[in-house]
């Protein structure tokens, strides 16, 4: 970066930093800084070191100190005197004798053989052994009665001033006994100027009076004119934030439905539980077709059956199954069973309502479209589910043509962002002609939907005369595409990680 | 859906005519079909189920040769006829009444065939067979049996012989006990206490249909003429599906000889493969596809796919039908082969004529309302199954078994009946998140499906949180009360999946419309899951009833 700029954009703190510094030599402690350079904590000066540091400005070096503060026994010392000291002092008391027994009339008995042994050491008494133990003051010895010893300055100050550096060779008497002392390493650190730093100091560097948070008390009293606000580094790190959201899916949805609106369709929904007459027998699907079977489809088991009211359509329904009945279609040509459809199942197509609503509202015009959950007896794995959204709509106008069906087709899509379709002949046993849609996506054809119009053995028995153009499509893929998900679970058995930084699209 | 794998050079073999491997990949989907996959030379091709014709090589060549335009209109195969008879004896009429016979000479088994034969007829059990109960197939070496033959019903004990695959003989009840396809299909002769056969004039079986063949009449690569037996339930099913073996062996130069069938009081001639004739008007053609296609143009398409198609008279095509299509019930399944003749890709486009207004659902701006002020308020939207089961929904809520739906075939335990709340999808949610750092704050609206079998749209929201507590779980039900603007009344409430004390119901105009509360530590552990969690629960349609 350029130098002037980094001069230019130095926060109050670092400023402060650095002309302190300059004012104690080029090289100083944290603790130091605060103290000289009008700071309240380390904390500041160390933020803003490390800041300087980053811009080179100066060096942070860590020292490794040993700090030292009173053990237990160093603080029983101060309170009560080192034990050779409290001795001497009896001996002083008592004419300068005494034996060794009557020392423990002062002394605990731990005590007595440390402070013997010192005071010999020392040179403060001559000991005599007679009968017993006598121990006589020398002159030495009443000297220090009068003085502080290095030990007792040694001990007070610790006390007073724990965790500091000492001189070591002030303290090895006091190391080598027990529990006195405790010794400690601590990292400190020594802020230094590098030579970028002192380059720096030779331009103008002034604290000027400069805001950070911007305060009421700033806005009210107008200061904000007077001050400078100091700027940010903008590509400084800020912590991730993350409010409610849709899910993808229901936000897909959405999109959908608007798509879907805006093309002059009204919306419409139904059960997931549903009759096979409805589900299935009124859309021809033959009574021993696969997808009725066990393992494609979930039956109840309660509620078990429901009863069919539509007794006219039943009949209708039946012959067009048998022989067409009025359609002048040869029909499947089987015996259709009237209570086969009373078997109660999850829905496995939203196109069970489309029909009832066809059946309620037979008079054309009517575009009508459902989003809604559908159940096929899938077991779960990454690219299946039992249940998943079907996307369905429905056009029943007079005149209705394959054309037009083309033209919907391409529009609908186009509003969902593929401009590049294409239809390949399809299947489906309510449709005919039916077709396959595919879309040209990330440069390749992905099939994505069927469609068709409905067929006459279909439309006539729920009493519709003109053609139904239909068509519809899975949610759950195209959602994978658009989420880049690998694993359709995602969806459902949702990672609250995922639903949080997933761009809704 | 049947896929159909063949060999590049097998096909074009038999199209007759030099095609890239490229563009046939590009344009057999144009006929009704998906290519699955390619792998050097194999190609597979996935058809659809109403086509059993184009379930083998033999049949998408034929259709292919007329679509690609080499050979257009009807195939004609050569027919000559055999003396060849079967008698279908009444005994069979309660348990198999249907019988089609066919003999194919000079057939030249080459492994393509045999291959090709085999998969066809498997597909033609599965689909059109019903997986066998509809259609069964037998293909016999006719030269060690002597024809006439007789198709009956017998006693299962009464009857032995050598079954394909075995050497020993074996009475048909064995064959159902020990034989690996008796076994497989032993349930399609469940409840019958005679079971069909089919025999030669010196009793020797050609068949027991429609389980296992007898390993006199195997075929091998050495067999030269042909029987095939159908035999099934369903009259016309077993007379496509003859029609469509037949034709495929005839694709390989294999010669049709005709056979009779005595049956009852009828005798007729088997294979039928008598074109279908039916009548097609021009002006429904147009009117259902948007098109303005004179009658050649028409005509031209039909023989694309591989119809023959003449002008009746104004108005009014005579098309005739090819004995293997299975699928042409009524005029408009001729109208979607007019389309695909003329190439799905060659439509304009249109649009429909009549205005209509958009209309959201009823209660889609109260959705859209509670969706945005839970989302304000900070929550995240889940979406989870509406397939759950009675552990999570009663036990872990600590609820009494009641009525919900039920599913009779479920996947597994965890997924055997539909939720009645939404929460407790939601607690497994917050069970799949356990890694994650606190708070969560979820919500979900969706349906539950109640004892009724009718849905309901429900809003639930959950959050689990150490300060977690049932003021703040209040604020927040207060909170999306205040800003749909609804009126509501609280009331002291004793929820089982909730602490007593800490659990209220939210009413309005004297009926409950939702719990709130702080979870039960019981509820909390039943999910395991261990910090505090708020919940509520509310009926979406009951807040919108004035």
């Amino acid at each position: 970066m350029d130098f002037d700029k980094i001069i230019q954009e130095l926060s109050q703190n670092e400023k402060k930093v650095l002309l302190t510094l300059k004012k104690l030599n080029g090289s100083a402690s944290p603790q130091e800084l605060v103290k000289q350079g009008d700071f309240t904590q380390v904390a500041e000066v160390m933020n803003a070191a490390s800041w300087l540091q980053s811009k080179k400005l100066v060096a942070i070096e860590d020292h490794i100190t040993t700090v030292y503060s009173l053990g237990k026994e160093g603080k029983h010392f101060v309170q009560n005197g080192l034990p050779e000291k409290r001795a001497l002092k009896y001996l002083s008391e008592h004419n300068g004798k005494s034996s060794l027994k009557d020392l423990s009339q002062i002394l605990e008995q731990s005590e007595i053989s440390v402070a013997v042994g010192w005071l010999r050491t020392k040179g403060w008494v001559n000991i005599k052994k007679d009968k017993e133990t006598l121990l006589e003051i020398t002159d030495q010895g009443k000297k220090v009665l009068e003085i502080e010893s290095e030990e007792e300055k040694a001990l007070n100050y610790l006390d007073g001033h724990p965790n500091t550096t000492f001189e070591k060779t002030k303290l090895s008497s006091l190391l080598s006994r027990k529990n006195v002392l405790k010794e400690k390493e601590q990292v400190t650190s020594t802020i230094v100027l590098t030579e970028y730093g002192k380059k720096a100091l030779e331009k103008r560097i002034e604290i000027t009076e400069e805001i950070s948070q911007i305060t009421s008390a700033l806005i009210k009293t107008g200061d904000w004119e007077r001050t400078a606000i100091r700027p940010y580094d903008i590509h400084a790190f800020a912590p991730a934030l993350y409010g409610g959201k849709t899910h993808p899916l229901v936000a897909l949805i959405g999109k959908i439905r608007d798509i879907f609106i805006e093309m002059g369709f009204q919306e419409i929904e139904g059960d997931y539980v549903e009759s096979c007459f409805w589900d299935m027998d009124v859309l021809f699907i033959p009574q021993d077709h696969p997808a009725r079977e066990m393992q494609d489809t979930f039956y109840c088991k309660n509620p078990k059956r429901f009863p069919i009211k539509e007794k006219t359509l039943l009949e209708s329904i039946a012959a067009v199954h048998e022989n067409g009945g009025t359609t002048k279609s040869t029909g499947w040509g089987y015996q259709f069973s009237r209570t086969e459809g009373e078997k109660t199942l999850l829905r496995t197509h939203t196109t069970v309502s489309t029909i009832r609503y066809l059946y309620d509202h037979p008079q054309p015009p009517c575009k009508v479209f459902s989003i809604g959950r559908v159940f096929r007896k899938e077991n779960i794995d990454t690219t299946h589910l039992p249940e998943f959204y079907q996307i369905e709509g429905i056009i029943h106008e007079e005149n209705a043509n394959f054309r037009q069906l083309l033209g919907i087709l391409k529009e609908f899509y186009r509003r969902m962002g593929f401009e590049k379709i294409r239809f390949r002949p399809g299947y489906f046993p309510y449709t005919e002609p039916s077709m396959e849609v595919d879309v040209f996506w990330n440069n390749k054809w992905m099939e994505l939907g069927g469609s068709g119009m409905f067929r006459p053995e279909v439309t006539e028995p729920v009493g519709v005369k003109s053609p139904v153009l239909a068509w519809g499509l899975g949610l759950e893929r195209l959602a994978m595409q658009a989420f880049g998900l690998k694993d359709i679970r995602s969806l459902y058995i949702s990672d609250l990680e995922w639903l949080q930084k997933t761009p809704l699209r | 859906m049947p896929v159909v794998t063949f060999d590049y050079r097998d096909f074009i073999a038999l199209l007759g005519h030099k095609i890239s491997k490229d563009e046939l990949i590009e344009k057999l989907p144009m006929i009704g079909a998906d290519v699955d996959s390619v792998d050097g030379d194999a190609i597979s091709i996935e058809f659809f189920p109403n086509r059993p014709d184009l379930t083998s090589v033999e049949g998408i060549s034929r259709a292919a040769r007329a679509f690609f335009g080499y050979k257009t209109g009807l195939t004609v195969y050569p027919l000559n006829s055999s003396d060849v008879m079967t008698t279908v004896d009444l005994s069979v009429k309660t348990v198999r009444p249907f019988i089609a016979t066919a003999l194919l000479k000079n057939v030249n088994m080459t492994d393509d065939l045999i291959r090709s034969l085999m998969d066809l007829q498997e597909k033609l059990h599965l689909g059109l067979g019903r997986n066998r109960k509809k259609v069964a197939i037998g293909v016999h070496n006719v030269e060690p049996v002597t024809p006439p033959f007789t198709y009956k019903a017998v006693d299962p004990q009464a009857v032995s012989f050598v079954p394909l695959g075995k050497t020993e003989p074996m009475t048909l009840e064995e064959i159902l006990q020990k034989h690996e396809k008796g076994v497989a299909y032993a349930h399609l002769l469940k409840g019958y206490d005679h079971y069909p056969l089919i025999v030669d004039a010196h009793h020797n079986v050609l068949s027991f249909p429609p389980i296992i063949n007898g390993c006199l009449t195997e075929v091998t690569s050495f067999t030269k003429d042909l029987f095939i037996d159908v035999t099934g339930t369903d009259q016309k099913a077993v007379h496509y599906a003859l029609n469509i073996i037949s034709t495929a062996l005839a694709e390989r130069g294999g010669v049709i000889h005709s056979t009779t069938i005595h049956d009852g009081k009828t005798i007729f001639v088997s294979p039928n493969l008598e074109p279908m004739k039916k009548m097609l008007s021009v002006s429904y053609v147009n009117a259902t596809l948007g098109t303005i296609l004179n009658e050649q143009q028409i005509i031209d398409c039909l023989a694309k796919m591989g119809y023959h198609a003449t002008v009746s008279k104004k108005d009014v095509l005579s098309v005739m039908i090819p004995g293997w299509r299975a699928d042409i019930l009524h005029e408009i399944d001729l109208v979607e082969d007019v389309a695909i003749g003329y190439g799905f890709d060659r439509f304009t486009t249109d649009f429909v004529n009549d205005l209509t207004f958009g209309k959201t659902l009823p209660l889609h701006d109260l959705c859209e309302n509670l969706r945005s002020i839970m989302i304000g308020l900070g929550y995240n939207e889940v979406t989870t199954f509406t397939i759950s089961n009675e552990r999570s929904e009663f036990t872990n809520m600590g609820l009494p078994q009641s009525d919900c739906v039920k599913i009779e075939n479920p996947i597994g335990e965890e997924y055997s009946c539909l939720r009645v709340s939404l929460l407790p999808s939601m607690l497994s949610i917050l069970n799949e998140n356990r890694h994650h750092p606190l708070p969560q704050q979820i919500f979900e609206l969706g349906f539950i499906v109640d004892h009724d079998a009718k849905n309901r749209r429900h809003l639930a929201a959950l959050k689990i949180d150490a300060k977690a507590n049932f003021t703040s779980c209040k604020s927040l039900v207060e909170a999306v009360c205040r800003d749909i603007g609804t009126s509501y009344e609280i009331q002291e409430s004793k929820h089982p999946a909730f602490i007593p004390g800490r659990c209220a119901s939210l009413r309005k105009n004297n009926v409950e419309i939702g719990v709130f509360g702080e979870l039960h530590p019981r509820t909390i552990s039943a999910f395991s899951l261990e910090h505090p969690i708020i919940a509520f629960e509310l009926s979406v349609d009951s807040i919108n009833h004035p």
